[in-house]
């Protein structure tokens, strides 16, 4: 996975994230797995995402998104 | 344990520091990370804000550990907070494998249309059942809600995963009790 944008990688080394910032991450994870943000979504709630921590991740992203 | 804070803020500082410290004596100096996001949070290990696996030294080989959570927070009054797990997401993977060979998971929530047990375990292992050749991928392994402490120890009593300190297993045991006691209450995951 590339190395994150500046202003997001110190968005979550303080621990806060706007639900921008949560979306831009989801992304990023998503095309690590080749997917895009809408297909990511889709595939993590329907649990067809590849079985490696990146996508273990994005899913629990997603369920901080759907709060 | 207070995973009840006096903010959600405290509430998920509380929790990363809790597991934190147990983690760092017992199989990991790596610390998790928690990210907020309106009222819920996530926990994992990261680095330079990327999700990754921490390496493990195990009777097996070299084993790769993600842990997992997402937690929303509840109010509980006079402006504490109480949070739930949401959703966990632990994997042990051996090295050079490409899938996990185990996932503990827990969906709170199903999709429509979807039935299995929510806290299950898959993983890419090969199972024979009679004459059929079954992956346990294709199955959800009923497994009860698992907590980090659990998995933990697997590592260290299963795996052989040298621990951190002499009283790992006190402090695995004493952070399980108030977890269940003080985070999950019975009836309430």
């Amino acid at each position: 996975m590339p190395e994150l944008p500046t202003a997001l990688r110190e968005a979550i080394e303080r621990g806060e994230l706007t639900d921008e910032q949560l979306r831009q991450l989801i992304a990023l994870e998503a095309e690590a797995l080749g997917l895009d943000f809408d297909e990511a979504v889709k595939r993590a709630k329907e649990r067809t995402l590849p079985r490696n921590h990146i996508a273990a991740d994005l899913s629990l992203l997603v369920e901080l998104l759907a709060a | 344990m207070p995973i009840v804070g006096g903010s959600l803020e405290e509430a998920a500082t509380d929790f990363r520091e809790h597991l934190n410290r147990v983690l760092h004596l017992t199989v990991t100096q790596a610390p998790l990370t928690v990210v907020r996001s309106g009222p819920s949070v996530q926990l994992a290990f990261r680095r330079g804000g990327r999700p990754i696996e921490v390496s493990l030294r195990t009777r097996f080989g070299s084993m790769w550990l993600y842990l997992g959570q997402t937690c929303n927070s509840t109010p509980i009054g006079d402006g504490r907070h109480r949070l739930h797990t949401v959703a966990y997401q632990y994997t042990l993977r051996a090295d050079e494998a490409g899938e996990a060979t185990f996932r503990w998971e827990y969906e709170k929530s199903l999709a429509a249309g979807k039935f299995h047990c929510r806290h299950h375990l898959q993983g890419d292992v090969a199972l024979q059942i009679g004459r059929a050749a079954v992956a346990l991928n294709d199955l959800h392994l009923p497994t009860g809600f698992v907590t980090i402490e659990e998995v933990l120890r697997f590592c260290i009593v299963d795996l052989d995963v040298k621990p951190l300190s002499a009283e790992w297993d006190m402090i695995l045991t004493d952070s399980y009790e108030k977890f269940k006691g003080d985070f999950a209450p019975r009836g309430q995951l």
